[in-house]
């Protein structure tokens, strides 16, 4: 995930684009540095100490990680749980809508960076 | 290191998922990038179904065992059992039983069952290399044969004992053989549907890979079972059900490495009123205990998601703290296209 999600930011950096986390590590330090020491570079939520239980994912009745939404420029619900390809295919569609066209096509050689 | 743990529990959920996940409605594939991992929390040590939640834990291993390990493992189980009933005589093997009671005789297989597991899983997370973990696997499913095959002639010998229900429940939910696993729900269905214990089988049968088989035993213990807590976790499990046929068919359509099986394909999955089955819980089982919090609970939860996050509504506002601990706005972003990650590093 996180080798995709970098190049995603990476890539839309200039485009009217961002990727949001909401973050359920318990431990607010451990996560921080895990940040550091994978390059995170995109924003995140945490949903506080008490991790998976926290409000946020309460909320959104979420019960298995990753869970993935994409939203449009208004705020809607466009896409669920997609990942890689067709996550990059979701996020053409809804740029294309505002008039911005990219091309995603060539992420796929970075998937397979190992997250570890 | 999230990697590797996260292969570790993938295969286990994968194989109680029914042995495929390609086939199962609660994974949504068989492609590693598109499993989901459960809470850290369920996955530490609850194997015990007791406390199993809808993406849970219930443990088996794959089948590919064979027989001469098998009747190996069957003799050292003999003189353990004789070792523990203090009875045991190889050549009087019928004694014993009648000493202690099923119950009795099921906590001793399914105590030995637990202390492998428990050692199997902390071995697992340690070893280094896949030879290593299918070693240990290997060790563990010899383990989990006999102490299967025992649970089975235990429960064939004392079906006239409610006891037995237990016994089947438990080896249809844990035992790696498949068959094995097939005959004891059997046994439990056909001897059982009045248990209490039957909750436990609604999670099984929502999880396994979905079949007509599989919907009408659940709709059969829903409206049929006296007791309002398999009720609850047959509505439920039906929920479940109907949740992983909807999941496979939307993964079927983005994928082509996958293909959902006949049933999956073909079941007319918009027809069903998920709402409907959400408020009955909520109505009809509000206050019973649910594996994690009440019924209403669940089903107002998934009400919510149903009403409010479904594709084509505007997504909730979200407001928190980043990690540095200053406050924002998931509606600061309006404007631009939003991937919201609900991610952990576990």
């Amino acid at each position: 995930m996180y080798p995709h999600e970098r190049s995603l930011v990476k890539k839309l950096a200039d485009k009217p684009f961002a990727l949001i986390g909401v973050n359920s590590d318990k431990d607010l330090d451990k996560i921080k540095e895990i940040v550091q020491e994978k390059n995170i570079t995109w924003r995140s939520f945490w949903n506080g100490p008490e991790g998976t239980s926290g409000p946020i994912s309460t909320k959104w009745n979420v019960t298995g990680w990753p869970t993935i939404y994409v939203l449009d420029a208004e705020g809607k619900i466009r896409f669920k749980n997609v990942r890689g390809d067709s996550m990059d295919r979701a996020l053409e569609e809804l740029l294309a809508e505002m008039g911005v066209e990219v091309d995603l096509s060539d992420h796929a050689e970075e998937d397979d960076d190992s997250d570890a | 290191m999230q990697m590797k743990w996260l292969a570790i529990f993938t295969a286990l959920l994968m194989v109680a998922c029914n042995n495929t996940a390609t086939e199962s409605g609660n994974t949504t594939g068989g492609d590693s990038n598109t499993q989901q991992k459960t809470a850290p929390d369920d996955d530490a040590d609850n194997h015990d179904h007791d406390d199993d939640d809808d993406d849970g834990d219930e443990h088996s291993d794959d089948d590919d065992h064979d027989a001469d390990e098998k009747k190996d493992e069957k003799k050292d189980d003999n003189s353990f059992e004789g070792e523990k009933v203090g009875a045991k005589s190889d050549t009087d093997d019928d004694e014993p039983e009648t000493k202690l009671t099923v119950s009795e005789q099921f906590k001793e297989i399914k105590s030995e069952y637990d202390v492998a597991y428990k050692e199997y899983r902390s071995e697992a997370r340690k070893a280094k290399t896949t030879a290593a973990r299918s070693a240990l696997s290997k060790k563990f499913t010899a383990v989990v044969n006999s102490a299967g095959e025992r649970a089975m002639v235990l429960a064939e010998e004392n079906l006239q004992d409610e006891s037995a229900a237990e016994v089947l429940i438990w080896a249809s939910r844990n035992v790696t053989d498949a068959e094995m696993r097939k005959k004891a729900m059997e046994l439990a269905l056909d001897h059982f549907m009045d248990s209490p214990k039957m909750s436990d089988v609604c999670m099984t049968l929502s999880r396994g890979a979905p079949s007509a088989d599989n919907e009408a035993t659940l709709k059969k213990l829903r409206d049929e079972s006296p007791h309002d807590e398999v009720q609850a976790a047959a509505t439920y499990g039906l929920a479940n059900f109907y949740k992983g046929i909807k999941r496979s068919q939307d993964y079927a359509k983005t994928t082509d490495r996958y293909t959902a099986p006949a049933f999956v394909a073909d079941y007319d999955i918009e027809s069903v009123d998920m709402e409907e089955i959400y408020q009955s819980l909520v109505d009809n089982f509000g206050d019973i205990k649910a594996p994690r919090g009440t019924y209403g609970e669940i089903g107002e939860k998934a009400l919510f998601e149903i009403r409010f996050l479904s594709i084509g509504k505007v997504a909730p506002d979200i407001e928190g703290k980043d990690f540095d601990g200053e406050s924002f706005k998931l509606s600061d972003y309006r404007g631009k296209v939003v991937v919201i990650d609900f991610w952990g590093d576990w």
